[in-house]
């Protein structure tokens, strides 16, 4: 009689939880599509992928010494040490535009430009160094990509790589009596990679015209400490426009 | 008639016979759910749905139509860069041409599809960032730039119509601040979504 009462009591309780389970069940199919959160479409694959290694913006023309070869592993351009305008212009212009955001920040990026700098010489010794601090605020301004650009392309693991492309034209320095200084023109293109929200990578080229003012000369001043010497190639100044002739 | 009360007297005058009573009931009053059960869940599962597909809109209401097409966002919207050479204020190493037209709600307003065909993108495109483009046939593409990720509602050979919520806008690919870019394609080439729109009765401004 007593294992009677207990195996109805037990069959009993086992019915009671079936009947909550299913219960739960029921509940949970009506409460998720109310309370649940839109479920985000799979990422499909994208447009365009590469897998490549982190590009080496050191395939300077000419092939020569660099100030500082080492640069290329913040993903920078490193300064040729050349007295040739055009081979120096080339790297200078695809400088200001080469970097990676995984590896430095805008800041640092900038500070490393300003060694290519050296003071325009048509100004006295004393404007000198407050003309450089222009032009290297210009460069800031005017001229490179803008924080809020940076901070986007940072945000997806980002990097560029600038090349000049073709040939470039030459316009001469106004008021330059040494004929030292030279402005030149260029084709660059830009390789934006940067993340595809996954675990890929997209790329795209763009392309813009710029200008850049270099001085060859005795008058330049070379980057401290480093095999450069007065008389190598060093930037004056980069343009917000281009400058045709 | 008199042998089912007595039974039932005989059932609620033992212990027994209350419980077999009770299990009765429960076993009624369950089945009884799971029948019933379908006819209010089903619809809530499509109400979910639909709200899951709507995103957010600033009232709730589709985007303004004309014919066959819509606008892109539902409601007013900011705008930005327009189409043609449109230098980035501050950088001459930012491209000067803008191949698309900027409109702007706010992070994670619905983008819609402007007009029916089959989704050829929907993912991450050159630039653009988490992308859609939409093929409408006669060598027709627009192209819905800089959506957030994950937030695609649509996937490639998907048909569309005007209205289908395509994702949620936002600021991926080129872009700083949420931005819709709208591009329309003809032939492969962009041309000015201005035009394009006030032709079919749908002014951007």
């Amino acid at each position: 009689m007593v294992t009677t009462q207990r195996s109805r009591r037990g069959g009993l309780f086992w019915a009671i939880l079936g009947g909550l389970v299913l219960i739960a069940g029921i509940v949970a199919i009506i409460v998720i599509p109310i309370t649940g959160q839109p479920t985000p479409t799979a990422t499909p694959t994208p447009a365009t992928t590469s897998t490549s290694a982190s590009p080496t913006p050191s395939d300077s023309p000419g092939g020569g010494e660099f100030v500082d070869p080492s640069v290329t592993a913040q993903g920078w351009v490193p300064e040729p040490i050349t007295t040739d305008p055009e081979t120096y212009m080339r790297a200078a212009l695809a400088a200001a535009s080469t970097f990676d955001t995984t590896k430095s920040s805008r800041d640092d990026w900038l500070t490393y430009l300003d060694t290519w700098f050296t003071p325009d010489t048509r100004y006295s010794a004393a404007d000198q160094p407050k003309r450089m601090q222009s032009a290297q605020l210009e460069l800031r301004q005017g001229v490179v990509l803008p924080q809020e650009e940076w901070d986007s392309l940072a945000a997806e693991d980002g990097r560029v790589v600038a090349v000049v492309t073709g040939d470039l034209v030459f316009v001469p320095v106004p008021e330059d009596p040494t004929g030292d200084m030279s402005i030149g023109t260029g084709d660059v293109t830009l390789t934006y990679t940067r993340s595809d929200g996954g675990d890929g990578e997209t790329s795209y080229d763009e392309n813009v015209r710029v200008s850049v003012q270099v001085l060859c000369g005795e008058a330049s001043v070379p980057t401290p400490n480093t095999a450069q010497r007065a008389g190598d190639c060093k930037v004056v100044r980069y343009f917000t426009e281009p400058l045709e002739p | 008639m008199g042998a089912p009360v007595a039974a039932a007297a005989a059932l609620a005058n033992t212990r027994t016979g209350r419980k077999i009573v009770t299990g009765v009931i429960f076993a009624l009053l369950l089945l009884i759910v799971i029948v019933i059960t379908p006819l209010f869940a089903i619809p809530f599962v499509i109400a979910g749905s639909t709200a899951s597909a709507a995103l957010t809109t600033p009232d709730g209401a589709p985007p303004t139509a004309s014919g066959a097409w819509g606008y892109p966002l539902a409601g007013p919207y900011f705008t930005g860069r327009g189409f043609g050479y449109h230098p980035v204020v501050g950088c001459s190493y930012c491209s000067t041409n803008h191949k698309g037209y900027d409109m702007a709600q706010g992070c994670g307003a619905t983008i819609f599809a402007a007009g029916s065909g089959t989704v050829i993108t929907a993912g991450p495109y050159y630039g653009y960032g988490n992308a859609v483009r939409i093929d409408h046939g006669d060598n027709l593409v627009t192209l819905y730039g800089h959506m957030q990720w994950s937030s695609l509602r649509v996937t490639v050979g998907q048909s569309v119509t005007a209205g289908t919520s395509l994702g949620a806008e936002g600021n991926t690919g080129k872009s700083f601040g949420c931005h819709l870019h709208f591009e329309v394609q003809k032939s492969g080439t962009p041309v000015d979504p201005e035009p394009f729109m006030a032709a079919l009765g749908l002014p951007l401004r």
